[in-house]
C-alpha cells in the first residue's frame, strides 16, 4: 500500500525509486526531504489527481483516503444510494433523524437536510 | 569515512568516485565482452520506464520514452570525469548511484545494467548534503527498509 495516498494496488513496493501510480510520489526521491504526510497534504491540495495514464474504473480518491483513516481538509460522509433516499424522505416528512453512513459523522444529518 | 563494499566482496574507503567508476568500467567491460551486455541499459518494466518518463521526461525535454531512457542509459555509461560523481551502495540492491555536479542529473543502476530513476535533483537537497560528492557518498550509505 502507499503509505502517501493509501493505493493498495501498487505493482511495486513503495521503495527503490518505484513511483505510485496513484499520487505519483517516488520513494527514495519525493520522501527524501518530506514526510509522507507532508506530501499526502500537498496531493489533496492539488486535487487528489491520478498521476499515471487512467484511474481504475470507479476509483475515488476521497473514498480511498477515508477507508485508510486519512486526514481529509473537509468534513465528509459517504451515504448509500438508498440512505439518502431514506434520509430526502425523512426531510420531506419533516424528520431530522440521523441518516446512517458508511462513515458516520456529524454533518451528515444536515448534508441530507440540504439535499 | 562511510565504507563501500564491493560486490566482490572488498571494502574500500570512498576517496572519491573514481574507485567506483574504475571497477564498474572494468566489469562493464568484461560483461559486455561476454556478451551479457548490449547497447542499452533500459529499466526494470515497461511500468518503470512509463512512469519515470511521465514525471522526469519533460525535465529533460525528452519527447518519447525511448528518448527518456536513452538519455538515461548514456548519462548512467557515460565516462566519469570531475564532474560526475559516483559510488555503489553497500546496502540491499548495491544500487550505483551517479550525480552530475552542474546539471544535478542523478541517475541510479542496480544489477549492473538495471535503471531505477534518472531525474535532476534539486540543489537544495545536493547543498544540504554538503555538495555533488557528499550526495551521492549520503545516498550509497543510505539503508532503506
Amino acid at each position: 500500500m502507499c503509505p502517501v495516498c493509501f493505493y493498495d494496488n501498487m505493482p511495486n513496493a513503495p521503495q527503490d525509486y518505484h513511483i505510485c501510480p496513484c499520487c505519483g510520489t517516488e520513494f527514495g526521491n519525493d520522501d527524501q526531504e518530506r514526510t509522507h504526510e507532508q506530501l499526502r497534504q500537498f496531493w489533496i491540495s492539488t486535487g487528489a489527481k491520478w498521476f499515471f495514464r487512467e484511474p481504475p474504473p470507479l476509483w475515488n480518491p476521497w473514498l480511498q483516503l477515508s477507508l485508510a483513516g486519512a486526514r481529509l481538509p473537509y468534513s465528509s460522509c459517504t451515504m448509500t444510494f438508498t440512505t439518502v433516499i431514506s434520509s430526502s424522505r425523512s426531510v420531506r416528512q419533516g424528520h431530522t433523524s440521523r441518516s446512517q453512513s458508511i462513515f458516520p459523522c456529524d454533518d451528515c444529518t444536515e448534508l441530507a437536510e440540504a439535499a | 569515512m562511510v565504507k563501500i563494499t564491493w560486490p566482490e566482496g572488498g571494502i574500500g574507503e570512498p576517496t572519491g568516485y573514481r574507485i567506483a567508476s574504475k571497477y564498474y568500467r572494468h566489469h562493464l567491460g568484461m560483461m559486455a565482452g561476454r556478451g551479457y551486455i548490449g547497447s542499452t541499459v533500459p529499466f526494470a518494466t515497461a511500468f518503470e520506464l512509463s512512469s519515470h518518463f511521465v514525471k522526469h521526461g519533460h525535465k529533460f525535454g525528452a519527447a518519447t520514452e525511448q528518448e527518456y531512457e536513452r538519455m538515461a542509459d548514456e548519462f548512467m555509461a557515460r565516462p566519469l570525469n570531475a564532474d560526475l560523481y559516483e559510488c555503489v551502495s553497500s546496502h540491499g540492491r548495491r544500487d550505483r548511484i551517479r550525480l552530475e555536479g552542474t546539471t544535478r542529473y542523478f541517475g541510479v543502476a542496480y544489477k549492473v545494467n538495471t535503471i531505477s530513476t534518472f531525474h535532476p535533483r534539486d540543489a537544495h537537497a545536493i547543498a544540504s548534503k554538503g555538495g555533488p560528492l557528499g550526495f551521492v557518498l549520503f545516498k550509497c550509505a543510505e539503508v532503506r527498509n
